[in-house]
């Protein structure tokens, strides 16, 4: 009896075992939903308005490649909408000097533009559409991914169902690109540029020791580089009297709260650090490089 | 103590046969399912991936069955050039099913794949020992991506 009563136990306790090896529950994978704009590529001289205005194609087409986005589940902003708002704030603010595209991007908030080309090929064998999209981070303009597509040839004119035909084929196999960039940028962190230079009428230079243990400038900007920057992957890429330049900074995509990691906080620590130095230095952020000048 | 041997013997008997991954028809004359690389595009049409896929089985309804599952497994760890899926929708197989192996498991080799699959017919046939089927199938892709999504097998499209 008592060898019955441990071989039961002996079955729960095993079988319990087996069902926690086999059933692990699984973390959450937790991600931010980019947000994409579809936008025509235009060429020097041509606006994004008079574009979208004046070619029915590329209407078409970026309709149907945001089409195809949205039902892949991703958020889409709108680009007409944003054209009239942005054309609305242009007729208040009419001194300003940027182009349209880059008001449409700058103000949308959205995290990746793709440019979306589309050309109409004729034939005797048929007709056919050539789509090409380019996906790009619109803080960086850094390209993420490139898709090229030509549609099966009809006999036809009705280009709308030839560019969904290959927007449908197409768009899937960008998103994967871009999941892919994703992912490699989630793993080895995205890259930024650092240059700190020396304004002319400042009294210390990069080989001035700024600390009692004979540290000069440029040693303790390069530690602080290393320390801060992600898995400490960076690469200098020349130092001067006046000026080091880091080509490669590796900064995590989020930061330690899950959001999306800014690089303004980065400049804004890095100007903190230099001023617990005594060290003065203003600071220039332009897409995904920072320039600090110190004073 | 000999209650005690038995005992343990049966449980691993069933532990380790209930881990196999092989798939079995007959003990006599039994094909095994390896994957292979002949699948095929043939058409997409709003998320319905339309594919022909070969291979081999101890009669017509296995080496159907096997040509889904293959079709299936080329979908989500090869890729199918040409479509609107040439990259594999699981990167990393071995890692995929190190993290998810019930799940896994349970898609390609317990039929829930079916769930996902709309049509799958019968296009030509090599009779032989073990026969030869090519088999046309097609697969809801967004609802497949979602099954994946929901058990955490991938990611969701973003950071």
């Amino acid at each position: 009896m008592k060898l019955m009563n441990h071989i039961i136990c002996l079955s729960f306790v095993f079988g319990s075992f087996i069902g926690i090896a086999q059933e692990k529950p699984q973390a959450p994978k937790s991600n931010n939903q980019p947000t994409i704009m579809v936008i025509p590529f235009s060429r020097e001289g041509v606006d994004l308005r008079t574009e979208i205005e004046n070619n029915d194609l590329v209407r078409i087409g970026i309709t149907k490649v945001k089409e195809a986005f949205d039902k892949r589940g991703v958020n889409t902003i709108d680009l007409r909408a944003k054209l009239k708002q942005v054309g609305n704030t242009a007729a208040i603010q009419s001194d300003q000097k940027s182009s349209i595209k880059d008001e449409v991007i700058n103000s949308s908030g959205a995290d990746i533009y793709v440019e979306v080309e589309t050309s109409p090929n004729y034939s005797s064998s048929g007709n056919s559409v050539t789509l090409i999209m380019t996906a790009f981070d619109a803080f960086s303009g850094e390209s993420y991914a490139n898709k090229v597509i030509t549609s099966p040839k009809f006999y036809t004119t009705s280009f709308e169902k030839l560019v969904e035909k290959a927007a449908e084929t197409e768009v899937p196999n960008l998103l994967n690109t871009i999941q892919e960039k994703f992912d490699d940028v989630l793993l080895n962190g995205r890259t930024i540029t650092i240059r700190v230079g020396i304004l002319e009428n400042s009294k210390i230079k990069m080989d001035t020791e700024v600390d009692k243990k004979g540290n000069f400038l440029s040693d303790i900007i390069e530690d602080y580089i290393e320390q801060k920057s992600f898995k400490n992957k960076y690469h200098l890429q020349g130092a001067t009297d006046n000026q080091i330049t880091f080509d490669i900074v590796k900064v995590p995509m989020k930061d330690d709260e899950g959001n999306l990691f800014r690089i303004s906080r980065f400049a804004a620590d890095f100007r903190k650090f230099l001023r617990n130095n005594e060290i003065q230095c203003t600071q220039t952020i332009n897409g995904n490089n920072i320039i600090f000048s110190i004073k | 103590m000999k209650v005690l041997t038995l005992y343990f013997s049966i449980v691993f008997i069933l532990f380790f046969s209930s881990c196999a991954k092989k798939i079995t028809v007959n003990q006599q004359q039994s094909v095994d399912y390896y994957r292979n690389g002949k699948v095929n595009y043939i058409s997409s049409n709003k998320g319905l991936l339309t594919l022909s896929s070969e291979n081999v089985g101890e009669n017509i309804n296995k080496a159907a069955h096997f040509a889904e599952i293959n079709a299936l497994e080329n979908i989500l760890f090869k890729g199918i050039q040409g479509s609107s899926q040439e990259d594999p929708i699981i990167s990393d197989e071995i890692s995929a099913f190190r993290e998810n192996n019930l799940a896994l498991k349970s898609l390609i080799f317990e039929n829930e794949y079916k769930l996902y699959l709309t049509e799958s017919l019968v296009l030509e046939t090599y009779k032989g020992n073990p026969m030869t089927v090519v088999q046309k199938v097609t697969f809801d892709i967004p609802a497949l991506r979602k099954y994946l999504e929901k058990n955490n097998i991938i990611r969701k499209f973003g950071l």
